[in-house]
């Protein structure tokens, strides 16, 4: 699934580890969400869309695949 | 596609010390069956292994787990190693047949604590982490009972009779390569 998170990450100059310690993850995590190799859980999409102030719709592309 | 890059965790010389030592322990487990159980096979693997991991930087991105867990992973290995040698150097000596099951099943009591410092370490992992986990452990059964099985058929024809604690060490080391691959995958 595509998504906005190195975009929005970049925008605030964060670095993967940032994102992570924020929601709570792995940068591991982060990088594989990134990278579209996985598609994080419904709890964890909302927590990543609430660290950005997005919806989850605005964070994450449905119709796009990796 | 962007892989790991500059966010890419450095590693550390002891952890890659660590890893080459437990690396070490599943390679020397082998070569100590091929020595006759004398255990210097255990100890030349996990020494070959911790000078390795010293000298060579092992860039594999593993899962950091919090300082409590990895020190009560370390311990609960050191036990089981130490009460494994002790359980084995006791079945050399002139025991009592009434003792005997219970020296030969003793490393049963720290492989316990063993097994739930790994499943607490699990249950520190953040959700892709855990998956990396399931389907490592997948791998791991299934080309466990592929290799079994397979030998078990050819040693009615004719193959040699191996330990049956070559199992467990199998067992382990196509669960630590089915990691590797399954971090791997996704990068």
């Amino acid at each position: 699934m595509k998504n906005q998170l190195r975009v929005l990450r970049a925008e605030r100059s964060w670095s993967q580890a940032d994102l992570a310690r924020r929601a709570g993850v792995s940068r591991q995590t982060i990088n594989a969400i990134e990278n579209g190799k996985y598609d994080p859980s419904l709890p964890l999409a909302f927590k990543l869309a609430s660290i950005f102030d997005r919806s989850i719709e605005e964070l994450f592309d449905s119709n796009g695949g990796n | 596609m962007n892989k790991m890059s500059s966010d890419e965790p450095r590693t550390s010389r002891s952890r890659d010390i660590v890893l080459g030592a437990a690396f070490g322990l599943v390679i020397g487990g082998g070569l100590d069956l091929l020595l006759g159980d004398s255990g210097w096979g255990l100890v030349i693997g996990i020494l070959l292994g911790a000078i390795l991991g010293y000298f060579v930087k092992i860039p594999l991105p593993l899962m950091e787990y919090p300082g409590y867990v990895v020190r009560r992973m370390v311990i609960s290995a050191f036990l089981f190693l130490v009460i494994l040698f002790l359980s084995q150097w006791l079945l050399n000596q002139e025991l009592e047949p009434a003792y005997l099951y219970l020296v030969a099943a003793l490393p049963a009591i720290p492989g316990l604590f063993l097994a739930s410092s790994i499943g607490l370490a699990i249950s520190q992992l953040d959700e892709l982490q855990r998956r990396i986990q399931l389907e490592a452990i997948s791998i791991g059964f299934g080309m466990s009972l592929l290799v079994t099985m397979t030998y078990a058929l050819l040693v009615q024809v004719g193959f040699p009779q191996v330990s049956w604690t070559l199992i467990p060490l199998l067992m382990v080391m196509m669960w630590g390569l089915g990691k590797i691959w399954t971090i791997w995958k996704y990068r």
